[in-house]
């Protein structure tokens, strides 16, 4: 998968690109408008992430010109400025997404892959790994062959843990992307331990081998290598 | 008090004994030239009777009822002036009578005593329906001058009438005072114009203020996400022991509380500075909605939770707002809750009440809205829950009260 960053902040950029590039993204970069739009017109991305405030210009006129000549490709919006305004201007111009900063990494992630999904639902629907099969869009998960029957939540914390697979998540990454912002203020986060261990006992049940590891003190990692 | 009413019930004080003493001294004034006027009268009449009786008249009758001259032989004796009542046959009944005494000789060495009296009864009418005029007179003049000044007072004081009353209507927006007028009287122009002075100021400053908190929180959102970046690559690490673990985790929950308070003040600048126009708000609907949410996170701590009334009620926000309230109050509510506890949410017609038990308040409760205003200086919160709750409440024009009693915490929220 083949994504370019368009982020002013050095360090932001490197980070990016090092969780991306170690969960098997190509990364391409981009510091200012001009080399962003450079880029951004000469080669072909699956995904553009896009800070709005650049030097020398406005991330939005970016996403207006990619979507003017109709790239097909997905456009994520990352914004220190998380106002409203800027999300709908932004969404209307045609950005398939919206991430104010702070944001994880891991939920970086998981819009990119959502996202690229989204786009090229033909080809790469299914999410393998060993005797798992998930699909996401019909929101079916498979031990060898056997539907798992999982609540909602439990099914959005396998699919942040798998798209983020070999990653360690931090507890509070995982309950801001199942349960928004209400959970991750809760004083007591035992309810993610909860939902967790009804999980593992789910697909273990069905003879996945236990693939979600604990991660002392720190979260969660499932890992895809026995 | 009202000014008005001050300097009216000053003035009233001073008539009254003006009146009152005005009157006395009238009545003694008219009273005093009637009987001088009655006595010259008599002394005039006592040199003729003198006179004739040196000429050897005898006989003093007189026709007219309201006068009596009366002479007889005595002795020698001084002269008197005095006020007296006689018996009346006709009118049966004692009435006023001037009698002035005196012992006179004619040529003869006789000596006479001469009673002479005039009748006081038309004196003392006249005295009484001078002195009620009088009266009458004073008081319509006080009455005036006071009824006078009101009027004139009203509209001498009408430009600072107005002055408080456009104070009364300040809002730190700007959006709904005009500036106040200029106005004729030099002191009320300069009232007017220190007053426009300084609401210009103060709205600057709270402008100014509420904008800085916004470019802060903006300026700490780039620091803080770099943060987590690396944070969220450190955990990666193969490396990582126990000990280093807790020291991340400590940064981790370090890193969102920064997040969160940077959050909570954007909003809070957001709620005075932005304009949300109020939509029709669902409340049951939006209810339900976050304890779908809540249940999930709940179900171990046993907290149960229930929404009451039958009607919804029609208070207008916006949604995102409203979303924000019903957020705020129903974290708080599971926040202070106990275990086992219950949540009750009741909607009426003007507003609703989240109800939850709970330890008392450790807090002055006065202080529960302030910012940064914890119950637990240890807890994660930012202790901005209740002030952005507040702030909402303040920009719709809301109430919100907080109760404590049996156990139960309750925050109402009503249309004022």
């Amino acid at each position: 998968m083949k994504l370019l960053v368009i982020e002013d902040e050095p360090e932001m950029r490197r980070s990016i690109r090092t969780y991306l590039q170690d969960a098997g993204s190509t990364i391409d970069s981009a510091n200012d408008y001009p080399s962003a739009k450079e880029k951004a017109e000469a080669y072909t991305y699956d995904c553009i992430l896009v800070d709005i405030t650049l030097p020398k210009g406005n991330g939005l006129d970016i996403v207006r010109m990619l979507r003017q000549r109709d790239k097909d490709c997905g456009i994520i919006i990352i914004s220190a400025k998380n106002s409203l305004d800027d999300k709908i201007a932004g969404l209307d111009l045609g950005a398939d997404d919206y991430l104010p900063k702070p944001f994880h990494l891991s939920e970086l992630n998981a819009r990119i892959r959502a996202l690229v999904r989204r786009k090229q639902f033909q080809s790469k629907r299914m999410i393998e790994i060993g005797e798992l099969r998930i699909i996401p869009e019909d929101r079916v998960v498979t031990v060898n062959a056997t539907d798992v029957p999982l609540t909602r939540t439990e099914f959005d914390l396998l699919v942040y843990l798998v798209v983020n697979r070999d990653r360690v998540l931090s507890r509070n990454a995982i309950t801001e992307h199942v349960w928004g912002d209400l959970a991750d203020r809760m004083e007591n986060q035992d309810f993610l331990y909860w939902h967790m261990k009804n999980l593992r006992k789910k697909l273990m049940e069905q003879g996945c081998p236990d693939l979600i590891k604990t991660v002392y003190g720190i979260g969660y990692r499932l890992t895809s290598k026995a | 008090m009202r000014l008005l009413q001050r300097t009216t019930r000053y003035q009233v004080r001073l008539a009254i004994p003006i009146v009152v003493i005005g009157t006395a001294i009238g009545y003694f004034l008219v009273n005093k030239v009637v009987t001088d006027q009655v006595d010259e009268q008599l002394g005039q009449q006592a040199e003729d009777v003198a006179a004739a009786l040196h000429n050897g008249q005898r006989s003093f009758a007189t026709d007219a009822p309201d006068e009596l001259v009366h002479v007889v032989l005595g002795a020698e004796q001084k002269a008197v002036l005095k006020d007296t009542s006689i018996y009346d046959a006709g009118d049966l009944a004692f009435l006023p009578w001037r009698i002035g005494r005196f012992s006179t000789k004619a040529a003869d060495g006789q000596v006479f005593v001469v009673t002479l009296g005039r009748s006081m009864v038309e004196s003392t009418d006249l005295v009484i329906s001078v002195a009620i005029s009088m009266t009458l007179l004073l008081a319509l003049l006080t009455t005036g001058g006071v009824l006078m000044n009101r009027w004139l007072s009203r509209r001498l004081w009408k430009p600072f009438q107005d002055t408080i009353d456009s104070m009364g209507q300040f809002g730190f927006d700007g959006s709904a005072t005009a500036p106040l007028p200029p106005s004729d009287i030099s002191e009320f122009d300069t009232l007017n114009r220190t007053m426009n002075m300084m609401t210009a100021k103060l709205q600057r400053d709270f402008t100014a203020q509420k904008r800085f908190t916004e470019q802060a929180a903006h300026e700490l959102q780039t620091p803080l996400s770099i943060l987590q970046g690396k944070l969220d690559l450190l955990i990666q690490s193969d490396r990582l022991g126990a000990e280093e673990a807790e020291l991340i985790t400590g940064l981790l929950r370090t890193r969102e509380r920064m997040s969160r308070t940077v959050d909570d003040l954007l909003m809070l600048s957001r709620i005075g500075n932005q304009q949300f126009a109020p939509s029709s708000i669902n409340w049951r609907a939006l209810f339900q909605q976050h304890f779908d949410l809540l249940e999930g996170l709940i179900e171990q701590g046993g907290i149960r939770a229930t929404i009451e009334g039958t009607s919804d009620c029609d208070i207008r926000l916006h949604p995102i707002l409203a979303d924000l309230l019903v957020a705020n109050l129903l974290r708080n509510a599971v926040q202070h809750n106990i275990p086992n506890g219950t949540i009750d949410v009741t909607i009426d017609a003007i507003g609703f009440t989240i109800s939850n038990t709970g330890a008392p308040p450790s807090v002055d409760t006065s202080t529960l809205f302030d910012r940064f205003a914890k119950g637990d200086p240890s807890s994660s919160s930012t202790g901005l829950g209740l002030s952005i709750v507040k702030e909402i409440c303040d920009s719709a024009s809301l109430g919100v009260i907080y109760r404590f009693s049996v156990g139960m915490h309750s925050l109402v929220v009503q249309r004022i």
